[in-house]
Parts: structure tokens; C-alpha cells; sequence
């Protein structure tokens, strides 16, 4: 009891916690770019995260992929510079560029020594700008691509999800693999890839946030020199998503040892007054790893499962609530009949007060671990950016949590987990007992 | 309170070379502290010196699965107060299991690592193991099992390989266990083990973050030097005899929808081998097949077009034998044997002649950088301690890595390619879709 009593003590101490430790300011420039920067000089080297608005919702009919397909030519040469001589150029200065593509996004994050920074920008500069898209490369990724794709279809959690997408978003944008399929990849060609790249690696709606040793001036002219050039006209966003989720249970047919199910809701957009209070609430059902309900009930009560989580989709144009429990096939019914009670239960009741108090400590404790590496900063930098938000929410998201009432929370549970209005996908088979 | 039987300081010739300071408890608990001032947080993790090799015969799993047991509760912590709490102040908490160490970490604000170490000290010493618990876990581990093997091809694929490449060590055993096995385990198995190999005598205590020494040493005097030693099971010395052939294994699965061609050699480790010729076959392997810019990846993927994307990989942290792996996904249509002839064509020339200076030069920035790197997250820099320290090797030996690598010389590269990988010392698997 002692022990217990020491952690309890030390948690008055967790208030003062936050903005004052960590931060970021955001770089005023000529031509307007979103630029946030933490500046550190612990280690010689910098992390930069740069997202365009050119996700996979923005592919155009019939290309399915192609957001993907171009952001994994981004590496593959560029002005007169072809694929192997880029890829040794990066690796001769040990530079780390990955490109992910998400259904709103382009992420592209560059880690570099501080020594290679200069050379770093250079090269990515030229990836963005002068892409060659050059046949041999083009159809080497294609190849890649396509037989990742195969590859994914030995993979209960990669078709559930999949098909989940497919049923719950019906026919907008959101509803196709960001991966593409075999169809629209093999429909790609040059011109596509170098048409997509001009006008979504632009430099609208652009945003880039940046930490490590460089100077704030440093910074300044590496975001002018390396995404000055690019196109300014951002593409018009895809329109809201209409109609969400296709209530019911739906089951592709495979045969594994251990069926996937995806499970979802409606939810609420980012600038939604309800998203934080959502945030919480999902915490406590399922957010929270061994702290969720769901984990008590499904995992450590009846062991019927590694892993059960849910989580907050927060894309631009739709907000859902996405679940995930991977058991045999003997046991998905009792499992999903469990997620249902549990989702019941925390819809009608809200959290307890401790709860909210529980979810509080984790949620305000746990944010300056983002903040523990240059990596990280900027990648959680990059994620505000995002988002929407604005620089000083660094400071006030904390605070923002801490005003959240026990009435905020049921309110919200109550709207949002209506176990009437679950989409749930499972890839493989059901059985009964 | 001198309980610092050591302590040396690893740091100061080179400014760049991250500190590290060692120091033992007189239980016996040896104790690393890596400051890290960049953010009020700290990275708490403790290694035990037992994994998947230690599981008796015909359990094997045990060892993963009482990592499980250890998030069950004590008396003064019972059912799950260890994470729930880890959790309420904001601390994230796991473990992780390999053959050869058990891992278990938090992540959590500096000013609650006394917290996070008495929750820890308690379940050292003072673990409440009950019937209750033990099924529901076993069940628990079945669907890990399901999810990270079963489930997958690949994963099945090289546990075969494993399996296939020891003769007799438990290495050749999946740490996670075999299905059959992992229902044998019960509680009395499980309080033995705990038993035998939980205890401060057997721990490598790491804390890396926003703090000093003396506070490492202060809370870990309060917090640890309480649990008693115990007397240990003495690990066992594994044998491993030497291979007389090579082996040859071909799987077709129906759940697999891509060919891939596999080849796994046993090779020393870093340690049991010699001067530099652990650093040698780190730098081969990023010379083969690091990344696109890798020997196999130009032959076989960009100039000949053989395959969709090949490597290869040192896996040398291990207290007996390392492994060396080379893999290759064939492009539709190539036959698997007009792949391996390509594959055999590249190491031969790196057994022959020594790489090229361009490329030797690129494969050790990329291997310095990364320990660069490595220092930006609090848990990679007390992961390579912790590891390092769990098999037998030293910070020292950690901190100079780099320069080791600098020094590797482009004939001994050749050297290792020419002596280690060898035929007879290796598995060479094909993994096919079977039709349906």
C-alpha cells in the first residue's frame, strides 16, 4: 500500500507539466508557409516532416494508387540524377527519406546528420521539383507495388480492413486502399505520375514542421530553397463524406487460423467542439491498452484475445471510430457479442468519475513523451499540423483535457457508441461454438 | 549508501559519444544510467538474463509466457495495478522476450521514476501467480501465437528455417513456443521459474533520460537493494555440433500468395567472435543488402530484374550464434533456381575480391550514422545497453562500436564472406503458393 500511496502523492506534481518544457514556434516567411520548428543542438543531426494534400483520396477514377505509386518515385531520381545515383547519393550521407501516403496525405520525412543538411535539402528539392519518372524505375515500383498487394491478401487484418473501407465509406474517395489495386496500378503511366506530382507536391496546403540542430534563419532558407519552387495552387479538397457506415456484420471468406474483424462508427471530425471529449471517451473503451474496458473484458477476463483496440479516425473529410480484435474462429461470435455488452455498458453509463480522472493523468502525463526526440517532435508537430490546429495548441492541449466534465464525456459516449450503428468486417470464418 | 561498487564513465575523450555510467548494487544488480536532458521524461527498462532457451524441455514458451504472468499482480499490487497505475501517471509500459534475455520497460515523467521502480522491485521479489490468472494468460499467448505466426506465411517460413538450422540448440526453438507445448504450461511451472531466474542477481537495471547518476543511485539504492539475491539456476552450456551438409528445405503453403527464396547461416556472434569479425559481417551485410543502394539490390532487382526486392541482415546479438540471412522475392515468372544462381554469383565476388572502396566507404557511414541516430530515442540508447550487457558484452564495447566499424578493412569483409558463409553452415529455403 505504501507504494501505491507514493504514486499517488507524486501525481499532484503532474499539473505543472507541459508547455513550458517543450514547445515549438512557428516561422514567419515571405511566401506564407506553415513552418514549426523546435530547435535543439543535442545531436548533430536534424528530422523534417513535410505533408502535402496529395493522399489517395485525390487519385482520379480508374487509378486507384496512384498517390501511392508516385510518392514511392520519389526516391527513384530526379533532374539528371537517375534512380541508382540518387538512391547511393542519399546513402553515401546515410540520409533516412521515407515517403507514406494516407487518404489526406503525402508525408515525407527526412533525417539527416546536421554535417549532410545542406546536401539532404538539395536532393529533396530536386525530388520534389524534377521528378524523372523514368520507365525502367516506373515499372520496377509498379512491379513492387503489385505484388505487395498480393502479398496483402494473405493477411486477414490487411483484407478486413480493406473491405471495411469499401463498405463503410461507399462511394467516396476514403473508400479505396491507399495502396491501390491491381486495375488501377496497371492503368498508370508516366504521364499520370508526372501530372500528380505537378499539381499536389505544391507548395498550397502545404505543411512542415521541423526539429533539431538548425537555427530558426537555417530553417528559413532551407524551406525557401527546397519547397520555394513548387506549384502554389492547392487541389480542391474531396467533399464531405455523405453517408457513413453499412450497419451489419460482413464476412470475407478465408481460411485462417485466426479471423480479423474491423469495427467502426461514425465519429466526429477534428474541429468538431465534441472531438476532444471523443478522444477521452475512446480512451477509456478502447483507446488505452491495458487501461481500456475493452482489454478488461476481451483480454484479461476471458482471454479471448492479444490485442483489442479502437482509435479515432481523424480524417479531413470524415470522422470515424475504428476498432480492431484478431481471435479464432471458434470464439469471434463470443467476442464480438462481448464488444457489443461492453460498448452497450459505456454508452448508457459514460465512464466513472475515476475513470475521467484515470484518463486525464495518462492522456496530460503521457504528452511530453512525444516530445522526448527530434524524431518524435517533429512527427507530433506534424500530426497538429494536420489536423488543423494552430501552434500554441502545444501549449493548451493539456489544459484543454483538464476543462474536460464527466457530463462532456457521457454526452458524447452516448451519441457516438450506439452499438446499433456498428459496421463490423470479419476476414475469415465464424463459428460457432 | 556506497553501494557503487563500480562506477566508470564511458564519455569525455569524444564529446559526441553519449554517456553512460555503471554501477552495482551489492544484491548483485548491475545498473546503467544514460542522461538525456531533452525532455522531463525518462526510459526505465529491466533485463533479466533468462529467455526462450531457458524453457525446460517440452515447455518450451515458458519463458514468453511468464513475461505474461509478470502484469498479473501482487499482493501489495494486485490483478492489473502495475499497468493501470504506469498508465495514471501517464507512463506507457511493456516487455519483450527473446531466447536469450526478458526485457520490461516504462516509459514515464522523471519525477515518477521512484514509482515506476518500487512497482517494479515488488514484482520482482514478491509476484502473486495464481490458477486464476494462469489460464486466461495461456489463452491470451495461444491467440499471440495465432496473430504473430500462425496467421503468417512468412513468419511460419522462417520458423521452420529456424528450427531447421539448429541441430540440437534451443535456438532452433520459437520463443513464443509450439502450440502443443505452450497447453502444458501450468502454475507450478511458472512459480519455478520465477524461482530460479527472477531475481536482482540476474537483473541489468537501465534508466536513460532526464536524469543524473547519483539520483539513478539514490532511487535505486531505496527501491531495489531491499529484494534479496537468490540462487540462480545456472544457465546451461549449449553444445551445438557442427554441421556436416547443407540443408535444403521447400514449403508450399496455401495461405502464401508470394514465392520468396530465404537462406539463413549460423555465423559467430559478436559474442563469441574474434577481433572485428562480428563489425565484418555487419559491415557484409550492409554491403549486400542493407538498402537500395546494396550489392544485391542493383544485381538482382535493378540490372539483372530477377527479383521485386532482395537483402540481407546480421543478426549478431546473441550470447552463442549469430546468423546471417539473405532473402529475395522472385518477379513473377523467374524460376526460383535461376535466382539462387544469381544470388550464389554475388557472393562469390564478395568472398573474392574486396568491395570496393566507394561502396565500403557508404556501408560505414550508414552504420556510424545509425548509432547517431539511435542516440535520438531514449529507448533504442537503453535497448543496445541492455542488450550488449544481457549477452556478455560491455558499455565499452557499445560505445566504440563505431569506431570499430570505421576500422573494418575491406579484405577482412572478403574474409568473413569466404569463411562464414558457408553452404554447410546454412539452411536454403523456398517458400510457394501451393495451388488451390
Amino acid at each position: 500500500m505504501r507504494m501505491r500511496a507514493l504514486l499517488i502523492g507524486a501525481m499532484v506534481a503532474l499539473a505543472p507539466l507541459g508547455a513550458q518544457a517543450f514547445g515549438a514556434k512557428q516561422l514567419k516567411l515571405a511566401k506564407g508557409e506553415e513552418v514549426w520548428f523546435a530547435e535543439d543542438h543535442t545531436l548533430p543531426m536534424v528530422a523534417l516532416v513535410a505533408s502535402f494534400p496529395a493522399g489517395s483520396s485525390y487519385d482520379p477514377p480508374g487509378k486507384n494508387g496512384l498517390a501511392s505509386f508516385a510518392a514511392s518515385m520519389m526516391d527513384e531520381g530526379a533532374a539528371n540524377t537517375n534512380s541508382r545515383a540518387f538512391h547511393d547519393a542519399l546513402a553515401d550521407r546515410a540520409i533516412q527519406l521515407s515517403v507514406q501516403t494516407d487518404r489526406d496525405w503525402t508525408v515525407v520525412t527526412l533525417v539527416t546528420l546536421s554535417a549532410n543538411a545542406k546536401d539532404a535539402f538539395k536532393l529533396l528539392a530536386m525530388a520534389l521539383a524534377k521528378p524523372r519518372f523514368d520507365g525502367d524505375a516506373i515499372a520496377r515500383v509498379r512491379t513492387q507495388m503489385l505484388q505487395n498487394l498480393a502479398q496483402q491478401d494473405e493477411d486477414p487484418s490487411e483484407v478486413a480492413a480493406r473491405e471495411f473501407n469499401r463498405v463503410f465509406f461507399g462511394g467516396h474517395p476514403y473508400a479505396h486502399s491507399t495502396d491501390g489495386d491491381p486495375a488501377g496500378l496497371n492503368a498508370i503511366n508516366r504521364i499520370d505520375l508526372k501530372n500528380f506530382a505537378a499539381s499536389h507536391w505544391v507548395h498550397g496546403g502545404l505543411k512542415i514542421a521541423a526539429a533539431g540542430d538548425l537555427t530558426a534563419a537555417q530553417l528559413a532558407d532551407i524551406v525557401k530553397a527546397t519547397f520555394g519552387p513548387l506549384g502554389a495552387k492547392q487541389p480542391p479538397l474531396p467533399s464531405r463524406a455523405a453517408r457513413l457506415g453499412a450497419p451489419g456484420i460482413h464476412v470475407v471468406k478465408m481460411d485462417v487460423p485466426q479471423p480479423n474483424a474491423v469495427f467502426g462508427l461514425p465519429g466526429v471530425i477534428r474541429s468538431d467542439k465534441d472531438f476532444l471529449p471523443a478522444y477521452v471517451a475512446n480512451y477509456i473503451l478502447g483507446g488505452g491498452g491495458f487501461a481500456s474496458r475493452l482489454t478488461a473484458d476481451v483480454r484479461e477476463k476471458k482471454g479471448l484475445t492479444y490485442d483489442i483496440s479502437t482509435e479515432l479516425s481523424d480524417l479531413r473529410r470524415a470522422g470515424a471510430i475504428e476498432g480492431l480484435v484478431a481471435t479464432r474462429a471458434d470464439a469471434m461470435q463470443e467476442t464480438l457479442d462481448t464488444v457489443r455488452e461492453t460498448m452497450t455498458r459505456f454508452a448508457d453509463q459514460g465512464p466513472t468519475p475515476q475513470e475521467l480522472a484515470d484518463a486525464k493523468t495518462y492522456l496530460t502525463g503521457s504528452f511530453p513523451r512525444a516530445f522526448a526526440s527530434n524524431q518524435g517532435t517533429a512527427s507530433q508537430l506534424s500530426a497538429f499540423q494536420r489536423a488543423g490546429l494552430s501552434v500554441d495548441y502545444v501549449a493548451k492541449r493539456n489544459g484543454l483535457i483538464n476543462a474536460i466534465t464527466l457530463d462532456d464525456v457521457k454526452r458524447v459516449a452516448k451519441k457516438l457508441f450506439d452499438p446499433g450503428k456498428l459496421t463490423v468486417v470479419v476476414a475469415g470464418t465464424v463459428k460457432s461454438k | 549508501m556506497a553501494t557503487a561498487s563500480l562506477l566508470l564513465v564511458a564519455g569525455g575523450a569524444d564529446a559526441e559519444a553519449p554517456k553512460a555510467f555503471q554501477f552495482a548494487l551489492q544484491n548483485g544488480m548491475q545498473v546503467v544510467v544514460i542522461p538525456d536532458r531533452r525532455a522531463p521524461v525518462v526510459t526505465q527498462m529491466i533485463w533479466f538474463k533468462v529467455g526462450g532457451v531457458d524453457d525446460p524441455q517440452g515447455l518450451s514458451g515458458l519463458a514468453h509466457f511468464f513475461e505474461h504472468m509478470m502484469f498479473r499482480g501482487t499482493k501489495k499490487a494486485p490483478g492489473d495495478t502495475f499497468s493501470q497505475t504506469i498508465a495514471r501517471n501517464g507512463g506507457e509500459d511493456n516487455a519483450f522476450t527473446t531466447h536469450d534475455y526478458t526485457a520490461f520497460y516504462e516509459e514515464i515523467a522523471k519525477d515518477r521514476l521512484a514509482g515506476a521502480m518500487a512497482l517494479e522491485a515488488d514484482r520482482m521479489a514478491n509476484l502473486d501467480l495464481s490458477d486464476k490468472a494462469v489460464a486466461p494468460e495461456r489463452d491470451v499467448v495461444l491467440e499471440e501465437r495465432r496473430m504473430r505466426i500462425d496467421n503468417d506465411p512468412q513468419a511460419l517460413f522462417n520458423e521452420q528455417i529456424d528450427a531447421a538450422l539448429m541441430l540440437s540448440h534451443p535456438y532452433g526453438r520459437p520463443v513464443i513456443g509450439w502450440p502443443e507445448e505452450i497447453r502444458h504450461i501450468g502454475r507450478a511451472e511458472a512459480q519455478d521459474f520465477y524461482n530460479h531466474h527472477y531475481a536482482p542477481n540476474n537483473a541489468i537495471l537501465v534508466v536513460a533520460g532526464d536524469v543524473s547518476v547519483d539520483e539513478v543511485r539514490n532511487l535505486a539504492q531505496a527501491a531495489y537493494a531491499k529484494v534479496p539475491a537468490r540462487e540462480l539456476l545456472p544457465r546451461a552450456a549449449f553444445a551445438e555440433p557442427p554441421r556436416m551438409g547443407e540443408t535444403r528445405l521447400n514449403v508450399s503453403s496455401k495461405d502464401a500468395k508470394v514465392p520468396l527464396f530465404m537462406r539463413e547461416y549460423r555465423v559467430p556472434s559478436y559474442a563469441e567472435a574474434a577481433p572485428g569479425q562480428a563489425e565484418a559481417l555487419e559491415t557484409l551485410a550492409q554491403l549486400l543488402g542493407g538498402d537500395y543502394s546494396s550489392t544485391l539490390y542493383k544485381r538482382l532487382v535493378v540490372e539483372k530484374r530477377l527479383a521485386t526486392n532482395a537483402g540481407a541482415s546480421y543478426d549478431g546479438y546473441h550470447r552463442d550464434a549469430g546468423s546471417f540471412t539473405l532473402f529475395a522475392y522472385p518477379r513473377p515468372g523467374v524460376r526460383m533456381d535461376v535466382l539462387e544462381h544469381a544470388i550464389d554469383a554475388v557472393l562469390a565476388n564478395a568472398a573474392k575480391t574486396k568491395p570496393d572502396a566507394k561502396d565500403l566507404a557508404r556501408a560505414k557511414t550508414q552504420l556510424v550514422a545509425s548509432a547517431t541516430y539511435r542516440r535520438d530515442s531514449q529507448f533504442a540508447m537503453a535497448s543496445a545497453y541492455g542488450q550488449a550487457l544481457s549477452i556478455g558484452l560491455t558499455v565499452f564495447d557499445v560505445r566504440a562500436w563505431p569506431d570499430r566499424i570505421q576500422q573494418v578493412p575491406g579484405d577482412q569483409v572478403a574474409k568473413v564472406a569466404r569463411d562464414n558463409l558457408i553452404k554447410r553452415e546454412s539452411v536454403t529455403a523456398e517458400l510457394t503458393p501451393a495451388s488451390p
